[in-house]
C-alpha cells in the first residue's frame, strides 16, 4: 500500500513494524506498513485495543518496534534494536486530556517546545500561535483558568508551534460531548491545514475518521484492514470487518449464478472476480439502499422502529431468519409485525464476499452515533 | 444567642454545634493561659525576647528544622522516584520499609545513636579495645540531632511525594519529550514543578516536628526552644521567662503553618489524572539498579535497622547481666492505657467537629475548626507547660491527674483525629443523611443509624493515629504525668538520660512493638481503601 511514486516525499514511513507489549501473547501492532505524504492529514481507525495508539507511539519514540523499521522524512528513526529519543525526532503530539502543563501559563505551555529559538524569535512564535488558535491576549493565563475547548487548542498550538515534521493527535476528541465535539473537529481541522501540517488523527469514532482526513486507515487486531481516501472506504470495504465498522451494513448470504448472484431479497449483478470453486457468497448492503413495501406475501417481517428524527430505522427479519436494517424517511411509519416485500434500490451499491471469510460478522450490530447525525 | 448562632451556621442541629464550641474553647485555654502569663512575667516579656540567649536559640532552632527539613526533602525525592518509577527490585518492600520510620519517637532513634557511639556505647564495648579505636565520633550537638531527625521524619515528606507522583499524568511529561526535552529537562522543569505542593505540604510538617520535638534534642544535648523551655521550667522558678520562650516557638509554629496556607492558596493545580489507555512507563535501571538498591538499604539501615539492632544488643547484654524486665510492665500498662483514654477522648472530640466543618459550612464554624487545630502550632512542652501552670493556680485538685494528662493529650492530637474522620466524611454523599432523615428520623438517630456507620473507618483511622503518637509521646507525659506515672516513653528516656543503657533497651523495644499494631492497622487500611477505589474504577 505504500506508493512512493507520487510527487510528495512520504514525511512518516513505517516499513513492517512490529510491537508485541511484554505480558501480552497477542502483538499491539503486526508487520504494519503505510506511509504518510508532505501535508497529509490521516485518521487510524479502530476498535479500543487495535494498536492504533501504539502507532502513535512508535512514531513519538515511546515504543521501540521489536521488528521493522520507522523513518520520519528521510532519516531512520528505530530499527535494527537502535531508536532516536523522542526529543530528538521533532514529532508533536496531541492527548486526549490536553496534557497541558498546569505549572505554566498559556504563552510558556506554547514555547515549551522553543527553546532553541533565540528569545525575542520564541516571543514572535508564540503570539503567531496564539492567533492561529484564536487565543490572543490569552496568554498570561494558567490552563485551569480557560475552557476545555480552549484547552484543546493550546494543546495544539503547543504541538504545532516548534513545526513539527507530523502531529499525532491520539483520540484529541473523545472526552469532549457531541456538540462540542463537531466544532472542535472542524476547527483543529482549520487549523493544521492553515498551518499545511501533516498530522495522524487516531480515533474509534468512524464519523470523526471520516470526515477529518485525507485518508483513512482502519485497523483491526494490530493488523491494517484497508487504507485509503475517506469515501472509498466507505462504498469499496475490502473486508467484512471495514464494511461493519464503517458505517452500517447488512450481510446477505447468496449464491453466484453466471452473472449474477442469487438473494432472499432479488439478484444482483456482481462486478467482482469471484472464486468459481467458491459459490458461496455474502452480499453487504447498506441501511440507505433497503427498499420496503408493504405486502402480506413479503418476505420480510418489520420487527421494531428507532425514531431518529429526519429518519426512521427499521430492523426487519427475513422468513430464513437474517436481520436486515432499512432507513426510510422520517414520515415513513411501520407498525411491527407488517410483512414487507424487502429489495434493494436501484442504485444500490453492494459488496460481495465469500462465504467463509474470517472475521464476518454475521449479527446487525446496534446503530451508533453517527446515525444520528442529519 | 442560639437564634444568632443559627444565623450564622443554618442548620447545625445542637447536639452538633454545642460540643464543638465548647471543644474549641478548651483547645484555646492553654494558649490563652500562655499569653497572660508571659505579659505578667517580672522581668517583661521583651527582655526576655531581646536577650542574646534567646536569639541564639531562635538561631539553633531555625537552623536544626532548616537542616532537617532539607535533608528530609533530599531523601525522599530518590526515595519516591526509585520505589514508583524504576523497576528496583522488591519496590513493595520498600514502600512499606521506608514508612516505618514513623513508629520510632525521636528520643529512642538519639538513644541509639547515644548507645551505640557514646564512650560507653556499643561500638566501645564491641570493638574498642580489638580494634584500639581512641576517638569516636562526638553524636551530641547539631549533627547527631539533625541526622536523628531526618532519619525518622522523613517519612512525613515521602509519603504525600509518593502519593502525588503516583497521581502524575504520564502524557504530561510525553508532552515535554516530544516537544525537545530531554530526561533530565523534564524532571526539573515538568515534574519536580508538579511535585512542589506535595514537597512543600511535607517540609512544613517536618519542620514543625522538628521545632517541637523534645526528645531528641535533650537527650543528645543541642540546645533548642523545647529544651531550653523545659531547663527554664526546671531549673530557675521564674516561669515567665519559660512562658515568653514558649511563645517565641509558637509563634515560629505559626509562621511555619502561614507559608503553608499561603502556597496551597496559590497552587491549586487542575490534575486532568490518568486517562483511558494510559501507559505508566517505568524507568529501567538496568545497572544502577544496585546502586538504588544500595541507597534504600541504607536509609532502611539507618533509620530502622540501626536503632533496632542497637536497642536489641543493649537488651540481651541487660539480660545476661541479670537484668529485671518484670519491673517494665506497669510502664508498658500505663502507656497503653493513657494511649487508649487519649484515643477515645481524642475521636469523640473530634465527630462533632468534623460534622460542623463538613456539614455546616460558615463562618463560625471554620473559626471552631481553626481553634481545634491549634495543637498543630503546639508543641507538647508548651501544651504541657501551660497546663502545669494553669493546673497549679486555678485547678489545683486536677493538677496531676491523668484527666489533666489527658486534656494535654486531647489538645495535642486533635488534629489529626479530625483530619481521618473529616476525610472520611466529605466521600459520604449528604443526601443519604436527607434521605435518612425524609423517612422520619430526628437528627440524632440520622447521625447513629446512618452517618457513624458509614464514617466508622475513619473513626477507626482516627482513634488508630491518636493511640500511635500518644504512645511516643514524651514531653507532656513527662511534665504532667501523675507522681510515679511511669510510661514507656519516660521510662526510656529517663534511663538515657541517666545512661543506663540495658534498662531502657527493654521499653524501647517495647514502644516500638505497640507502636506497630495501630501502625499496621493504618497501613492495612489505607490498602483496603486502595482496594475499594481501584475497584469502583473498573
Amino acid at each position: 500500500m505504500a506508493s512512493n511514486s507520487h510527487k510528495p516525499l512520504p514525511v512518516v514511513e513505517l516499513k513492517q513494524a512490529s510491537k508485541t507489549y511484554p505480558g501480552t501473547s497477542s502483538p499491539a501492532v503486526n508487520e504494519l506498513s503505510f506511509c504518510l505524504k508532505e501535508g497529509e492529514i490521516i485518521s487510524i481507525l479502530g476498535p479500543s485495543g487495535c494498536g492504533k495508539t501504539t502507532i502513535l507511539r512508535l512514531i513519538a519514540g515511546f515504543e521501540v518496534p521489536d521488528t521493522g523499521e520507522v523513518y520520519l522524512r528521510d532519516s531512520r528513526a528505530a530499527g535494527n534494536g537502535s531508536s532516536v529519543p523522542p526529543e530528538k525526532r521533532g514529532v508533536a503530539m496531541v492527548f486526549q486530556d490536553y496534557a497541558l502543563f498546569p505549572h505554566l501559563s498559556v504563552s510558556k505551555n506554547i514555547g515549551f517546545g522553543l527553546r532553541k529559538m533565540k528569545s525575542e524569535d520564541r516571543k514572535r512564535r508564540v503570539e503567531e500561535v496564539l492567533e492561529t488558535i484564536e487565543m490572543s491576549g490569552m496568554g498570561h493565563r494558567y490552563p485551569h483558568q480557560i475552557s476545555g475547548g480552549q484547552q484543546q487548542r493550546v494543546a495544539l498550538g503547543r504541538a504545532l508551534a516548534p513545526r513539527p515534521v507530523v502531529v499525532l493527535l491520539d483520540e484529541p476528541f473523545s472526552n469532549l460531548d457531541a456538540t462540542m465535539r463537531g466544532q472542535m473537529r472542524r476547527e483543529v481541522q482549520a487549523i493544521l491545514r492553515r498551518e499545511s501540517a501533516t498530522a495522524i488523527l487516531v480515533t474509534h469514532d468512524q464519523q470523526e475518521a471520516l470526515s477529518f482526513a485525507d485518508r483513512v486507515a482502519v485497523m483491526n487486531q494490530g493488523r491494517l484492514e484497508q487504507i485509503g481516501p475517506p469515501e472509498e472506504i466507505f462504498r469499496h470495504p475490502a473486508t467484512s470487518f471495514v464494511a461493519t465498522f464503517v458505517g452500517h451494513a447488512s450481510f446477505i448470504p447468496g449464491r453466484v449464478d453466471g452473472e449474477e448472484i442469487e438473494t432472499e431479497i432479488g439478484r444482483f449483478a456482481h462486478e467482482h472476480e469471484v472464486d468459481p470453486s467458491n459459490t458461496d457468497v455474502v452480499v453487504m448492503i447498506r441501511p440507505d439502499d433497503v427498499k420496503l413495501t408493504p405486502d402480506p406475501h413479503g418476505q420480510g417481517t418489520i420487527m421494531s422502529r428507532e425514531f431518529h428524527g429526519s429518519r426512521n430505522f427499521y430492523f426487519l427479519t427475513l422468513d430464513s431468519g437474517i436481520t436486515v436494517r432499512s432507513r426510510q424517511p422520517s414520515g415513513t411509519i411501520y407498525p411491527s409485525g407488517l410483512k414487507v416485500r424487502v429489495a434493494p434500490k436501484k442504485s444500490a451499491h453492494t459488496m460481495v464476499f465469500p462465504k467463509d471469510q474470517p472475521g464476518l460478522i454475521p449479527r446487525d450490530l446496534p446503530p451508533s452515533s453517527s446515525d444520528l447525525a442529519p | 444567642m442560639a437564634g444568632a448562632l443559627r444565623q450564622v451556621m443554618p442548620g447545625a442541629p445542637a447536639f452538633v454545634w454545642i460540643p464543638a464550641f465548647l471543644i474549641a474553647a478548651a483547645l484555646a485555654l492553654p494558649l490563652a493561659y500562655l499569653v497572660l502569663r508571659a505579659l505578667g512575667t517580672e522581668h517583661g516579656i521583651w527582655d526576655v525576647l531581646l536577650r542574646w540567649r534567646t536569639l541564639e536559640i531562635l538561631g539553633r532552632s531555625a537552623l536544626l528544622a532548616v537542616s532537617v527539613t532539607g535533608m528530609s526533602v533530599a531523601l525522599s525525592l530518590p526515595l519516591a522516584w526509585l520505589t514508583i518509577r524504576t523497576d528496583l527490585p522488591f519496590k513493595k518492600f520498600w514502600s512499606v520499609v521506608t514508612a516505618l520510620p514513623l513508629v520510632i519517637p525521636s528520643y529512642l532513634g538519639a538513644f541509639a545513636l547515644i548507645a551505640t557511639f557514646s564512650p560507653r556505647g556499643m561500638v566501645q564495648q564491641i570493638f574498642g579495645n580489638a580494634l584500639g579505636i581512641e576517638q569516636l565520633p562526638d553524636v551530641r550537638g547539631f549533627w547527631g540531632a539533625a541526622f536523628a531527625l531526618t532519619v525518622l521524619s522523613f517519612p512525613y515528606v515521602l509519603l504525600p511525594v509518593r502519593a502525588a507522583m503516583r497521581n502524575l499524568d504520564p502524557r504530561i511529561e510525553e508532552s515535554a519529550r516530544v516537544l525537545g526535552h530531554g530526561p533530565w529537562s523534564v524532571f526539573f522543569r515538568i515534574i519536580l514543578m508538579q511535585l512542589r505542593p506535595a514537597i512543600v505540604a511535607g517540609a512544613l510538617l517536618v519542620a514543625l516536628y522538628t521545632l517541637s520535638d523534645f526528645g531528641a534534642v535533650s537527650l543528645l544535648q543541642y540546645e533548642t526552644f523545647t529544651w531550653a523551655i523545659y531547663l527554664q521550667f526546671n531549673a530557675v522558678f521564674d516561669r515567665g521567662i519559660a512562658a515568653s520562650l514558649s511563645l517565641v516557638l509558637v509563634a515560629m509554629a505559626l509562621a511555619v503553618l502561614l507559608v503553608d496556607t499561603y502556597t496551597r492558596g496559590r497552587s491549586r493545580y487542575s490534575s486532568s489524572g490518568v486517562g483511558g489507555n494510559g501507559h505508566r512507563p517505568v524507568v529501567r535501571l538496568g545497572q544502577w539498579k544496585w546502586v538504588g538498591f544500595a541507597f534504600c538499604s541504607i536509609v532502611a539501615l539507618m533509620s530502622i535497622g540501626a536503632p533496632i539492632a542497637v536497642l536489641t544488643y543493649w537488651l540481651v547484654r541487660g539480660l545476661t547481666a541479670g537484668e529485671q524486665i518484670s519491673s517494665i510492665w506497669g510502664a508498658a500498662l500505663n502507656s497503653v492505657y493513657a494511649s487508649l483514654l487519649a484515643a477515645v477522648v481524642c475521636v469523640v472530640a473530634a465527630v462533632p467537629v468534623a460534622i460542623l466543618s463538613v456539614r455546616y459550612p460558615g463562618r463560625l464554624s471554620s473559626l471552631v475548626e481553626r481553634f481545634s487545630y491549634v495543637g498543630f502550632a503546639l508543641p507538647g512542652v508548651v501544651v504541657a507547660l501551660a497546663l502545669v501552670f494553669f493546673g497549679s493556680n486555678y485547678a489545683l485538685p486536677l493538677y496531676q491527674t491523668l484527666a489533666m494528662l489527658i486534656f494535654a493529650y486531647a489538645i495535642l492530637f486533635l488534629p489529626p483525629a479530625i483530619g481521618a474522620i473529616r476525610a472520611q466524611l466529605v466521600q459520604i454523599d449528604p443526601k443519604v443523611e436527607e434521605a435518612a432523615q425524609g423517612l422520619g428520623l430526628s437528627p440524632p438517630r440520622v447521625f447513629l443509624s446512618v452517618t457513624l456507620p458509614l464514617i466508622k473507618g475513619g473513626v477507626l483511622a482516627g482513634g488508630a493515629l491518636v493511640f500511635l503518637i500518644t504512645m511516643k509521646e514524651l514531653p507532656a507525659t513527662l511534665l504532667l504525668g501523675p507522681i510515679g506515672f511511669e510510661t514507656l516513653s519516660t521510662a526510656v528516656w529517663n534511663a538515657s538520660e541517666a545512661a543506663f543503657f540495658t534498662k531502657a533497651a527493654f521499653p524501647a523495644l517495647m514502644l516500638v512493638l505497640l507502636s506497630s499494631v495501630p501502625m499496621a492497622l493504618l497501613v492495612l487500611a489505607d490498602k483496603s481503601a486502595d482496594q475499594t477505589l481501584q475497584n469502583a474504577k473498573k
